[in-house]
């Protein structure tokens, strides 16, 4: 166990990173501060005497609240701005239209609330539009080459 | 004069530490999952000394970028850790590394002591 002087020591210190990382989310600034807290009280427990002044010493060489903190927000910063709401990738839409597209035609020709009749017209709807896209390309291709 | 003679020496040096430690502390992961306090421990062994602090945010980078993963991990009464495995995309930037390195390692001594290059 940690002796209530040394933990006070460790607390402080963890705090003043804590703040510097404001900007940052609360879980994210705690996972930070779970992780060096982690570190300190290894090394101190690892000290020959683990004293309050120890904490200090391996504290002191650890480094800095301030640079600690500008080491995450400058690794957090290097990243490539992403916009807020990114559209699907397409393969996930292929994906999607492939499997769910028939589910939902299974779906249809199972149930009893529909007519043979829109059955076989909800599941051409698809190939008729697929048609309508290739002839638009079709055309489009002619008109531009 | 001596002193900024020195810095203009060492400071290219510390940049060029400062990104193959990434990659060093990458390396050090595939070796077998492990966890901040280890990993500043075996850098320091094998002589890669850095500033503690630097590490971790370091680490929070590799995880970021999906090389490597996390998971806290609790012995009894004991203190809890935080360690780390390579993933998949991390032995590929790691090997894809060592690759690179080498030739630049190579390129540089070539050039450092006047090569035989030039005329063939």
């Amino acid at each position: 166990m940690m002796d209530n002087s040394s933990e006070r020591v460790l607390q402080r210190y963890l705090g003043e990173i804590e703040s510097e990382l404001e900007q940052l989310p609360r879980s994210v600034r705690r996972e930070i501060t779970a992780e060096i807290r982690s570190h300190l009280v290894e090394k101190w427990r690892r000290c020959s005497k683990p004293t309050e002044e120890n904490m200090l010493n391996i504290i002191n060489n650890f480094g800095e609240p301030g640079a600690i903190a500008a080491g995450y927000l400058e690794e957090r910063s290097t990243e490539p701005a992403r916009s807020e709401a990114s559209p699907p990738p397409a393969w996930l839409v292929i994906v999607l239209t492939i499997f769910l597209w028939p589910a939902g035609i299974i779906l249809a020709w199972l149930s009893p609330a529909w007519k043979s009749r829109d059955k076989l017209i909800a599941t051409l709807i698809p190939f008729f539009l697929a048609a309508v896209l290739a002839a638009a390309r079709l055309l489009l291709e002619f008109l531009v080459g | 004069m001596l002193y900024n003679a020195l810095m203009e020496l060492t400071n290219p040096l510390i940049q060029i530490k400062k990104g193959a430690l990434e990659f060093c502390v990458l390396a050090l992961i595939a070796r077998g999952e492990s966890y901040g306090y280890e990993i500043v421990k075996v850098l320091d062994e094998e002589g890669l000394t850095t500033p503690e602090g630097t590490v971790y945010p370091l680490l929070a980078r590799l995880q970021k970028e999906a090389l490597v993963t996390s998971s806290w991990r609790q012995m009894g009464e004991g203190n809890p850790r935080k360690y780390y495995q390579i993933t998949r995309k991390g032995e590929a930037a790691l090997a894809l590394f060592r690759e690179h390195w080498k030739e630049f390692v190579n390129t540089v001594d070539l050039i450092l002591e006047g090569g035989t290059q030039n005329d063939g």
